[in-house]
């Protein structure tokens, strides 16, 4: 579709959606209310929370980097019709493995920091692939077996840094800190803005243009639109669910090692508030399209950092007040998709 | 002393396993019509935020109970409005359940405790027999009670033929005169229910508080014993009481400071368990074939 036309359809669109956000946000006042705080001081707080100072600006941008790659991870599977839901779990053995390469002695110092990243990238793929084995040799859903995957994952975790990789010194459940040469550099003084960030704009634009042009990409997205018509046409089924499962994998385990190299550079249990999850919300606010993503991503960044500063200055309002509008965002943008397929099937026109 | 302390260990797994047995119950139910519901998380929160201030406020647990249930069905139409009546895909409208689910719960409770600062004590479920670590609840009682009367349900009644045609060939089901979206729509509202007073019965029953997402996952555990179970009453029965007495067995030997094998590879256990289940039985063999696929009445 040309882009004027898009343009055309999307303006056309625009009232729908605004109803849509608009019951949204309703809603999600009508609660603020309900527990007797201000909505503005409540959008207030999570906006100066979010871009309300430098420091506060590149820390958005911090929380932004882990959802775009998780987020990342889950566009590229979903537009294949492949339920990954366990870019969490791909995500924790990410950062494990870049934790045991980045805590490793004797590695060449500009060596340190892609090694510790590919064995991120390598573990996220090889988490996904046992969720991939199990589809095309078992024909186990994926949806079940990725999330029970995250359990593992999450227990792995919990016995990774009280057991293997846990500190020399034994005392807490915690890594050893991570090389110097295998953490990113700070690209801004005074914050914890890093060169993580340049990395997942680079990977944003590499899966959308191996999405849009590449012959990969585009038996995945036929694969999407219907296995069987693809298969018909002689798109190797398995060969492309395999490829998106360790894609979108090794995407979400990227992201975990990204956490470990560039913001945390110690491995400790409950270092990821569940950007896995949050992952979901960020690919399909997107759209499922990878540049979208980096917005989307974005979007959350800033609730995550503003939910914060909501908990820290209005007395009785919690952090999680983000995860609700998170859902609100979520159920807007489901109602706005039935509500534009009944309107297509009235005027008749395809979807 | 060694029976007792079996007897004790086996009545502090049953009353564990409530919740998920109850959870576990609804989806088992839930799938087999056909709608895969990812959102129990969501559903056992707002049963043990429910529970918790509502017993409060009232003093009554029963009520609180009831209340549970209430708000777990009022939570799944929301799920059944979106994920059955606008045929949106399921897993992302449980995913949604559950991410406002969580931030509901915590922020409702913040406020309700204003900001932590007031302790709750919510009365708890009486014990019908028993007492200390061997007492049990009527809601487990009940749960257990449920088992054999939902096998009979699924197995031995019409409704129990019309739900899993529903589930397994939705058209057949539709072209016998069954209004197939109906059916689902009123299977996840009992979902609903039982998931809330699953989450009545961790808060009132096992925590006697509420804390901010304090089920833990076992909203995503019960998904995993209707899979183990087979998608039978009585195989869930089973694998709740598998996944509860491990965890048990791990809080018991953490506390007794007895470690052979460390604690986390003990609680991998029961997903290893479910997964090498799938990989072994295969998906596609038990699982009901229409499972969240929307259906549009012809």
């Amino acid at each position: 579709m040309p882009f004027s036309q898009r343009f055309r359809l999307f303006i056309s669109n625009l009232p729908l959606l605004s109803i849509c956000l608009g019951i949204g946000l309703a809603t999600l006042t009508g609660v603020i209310l309900l527990i007797g705080a201000s909505p503005i001081a409540v959008a207030s707080a999570l906006w100066n929370g979010a871009f309300g100072t430098r420091y506060n600006t590149a820390d958005t941008i911090v929380q932004t980097i882990p959802l775009l790659l998780t987020g990342l991870g889950v566009a590229l599977a979903f537009r294949c019709q492949l339920f990954n839901i366990g870019a969490e779990g791909q995500f924790l053995v990410g950062a494990m493995c870049a934790t045991w390469i980045g805590t490793m002695h004797g590695v060449p110092a500009p060596l340190h920091l892609p090694l510790a990243l590919l064995a991120g990238a390598l573990a996220g793929a090889a988490w996904a692939a046992i969720a991939a084995a199990m589809k095309i040799y078992r024909g186990v859903q994926e949806v079940l077996s990725t999330l029970l995957l995250n359990f593992v994952a999450l227990q792995l975790l919990a016995w990774m840094v009280r057991g293997p990789l846990q500190e020399a010194a034994k005392a807490f459940p915690q890594s050893d800190p991570l090389a110097i040469p295998a953490r990113f550099l700070i690209l801004i003084p005074q914050t914890r803005l890093h060169g993580g960030v340049i990395l997942a704009l680079i990977m944003a634009a590499v899966v959308w243009f191996y999405l849009k042009w590449t012959a990969g990409g585009f038996a995945l997205r036929a694969v999407g639109a219907g296995a069987e018509a693809a298969e018909a046409a002689g798109i190797p089924l398995n060969r492309t669910l395999i490829t998106a499962f360790l894609l979108s994998g090794a995407l979400s385990g990227l992201g975990g090692a990204v956490q470990m190299c560039g913001v945390l550079y110690r491995l400790s249990e409950g270092f990821s508030p569940g950007y896995g999850y949050t992952a979901i919300a960020v690919a399909l606010l997107a759209n499922l399209n990878p540049l979208g993503v980096v917005p989307s991503a974005l979007f959350f960044g800033a609730l995550t950092v503003g939910g914060v500063a909501v908990q820290q200055r209005i007395p009785g309002v919690s952090a999680v007040v983000v995860q609700i509008l998170q859902a609100v965002t979520l159920f807007a943008l489901l109602g706005y998709a039935w509500a534009q397929g009944r309107k297509n099937q009235r005027t008749g026109s395809e979807e | 002393m060694t029976a007792l302390f079996i007897f004790s260990f086996f009545i502090q797994s049953l009353t564990y396993a409530t919740p998920l047995l109850l959870a576990s119950l609804g989806e088992l139910f839930s799938e087999r019509v056909g709608v895969i519901n990812i959102g129990l998380e969501g559903l056992l929160l707002i049963g043990a935020l429910t529970a918790v201030i509502v017993s409060t406020t009232t003093g009554s647990p029963a009520i609180g109970i009831l209340a549970a249930m209430t708000t777990g069905m009022i939570t799944a139409a929301l799920f059944a409005l979106f994920g059955v009546g606008m045929r949106r895909d399921q897993v992302i409208v449980g995913t949604t359940i559950n991410f406002l689910a969580l931030g509901l719960t915590g922020v409702l409770y913040r406020a309700w405790t204003a900001g932590g600062t007031k302790a709750v004590s919510a009365p708890t479920i009486p014990p019908l027999f028993g007492n200390g670590g061997t007492a049990v609840n009527a809601v487990t009682l009940g749960a257990l009670l449920l088992v054999p009367v939902a096998h009979w349900l699924l197995f031995r009644t019409r409704l129990g033929v019309t739900l899993r045609a529903a589930g397994e060939v939705p058209e057949a089901a539709a072209a016998a005169g069954t209004s197939v979206n109906r059916l689902r729509v009123l299977v996840c509202m009992v979902t609903g229910g039982l998931c809330g007073i699953g989450g009545a019965s961790l808060a009132i029953g096992i925590s006697n508080t509420f804390t901010e997402g304090m089920t833990g996952g076992r909203g995503f555990i019960a998904l995993a014993v209707v899979i183990f179970g087979r998608w039978t009453p009585f195989g869930a029965l089973g694998a709740a009481l598998l996944f509860a007495a491990a965890d048990v067995a791990q809080a018991r030997m953490q506390a007794a400071g007895v470690f052979r094998i460390p604690y986390p590879i003990f609680l991998a256990v029961p997903y290893v368990l479910t997964l090498l289940a799938l990989a072994i039985r295969g998906g596609r063999a038990k699982a009901p074939a229409a499972l969240g696929q929307p259906f549009e009445q012809g």
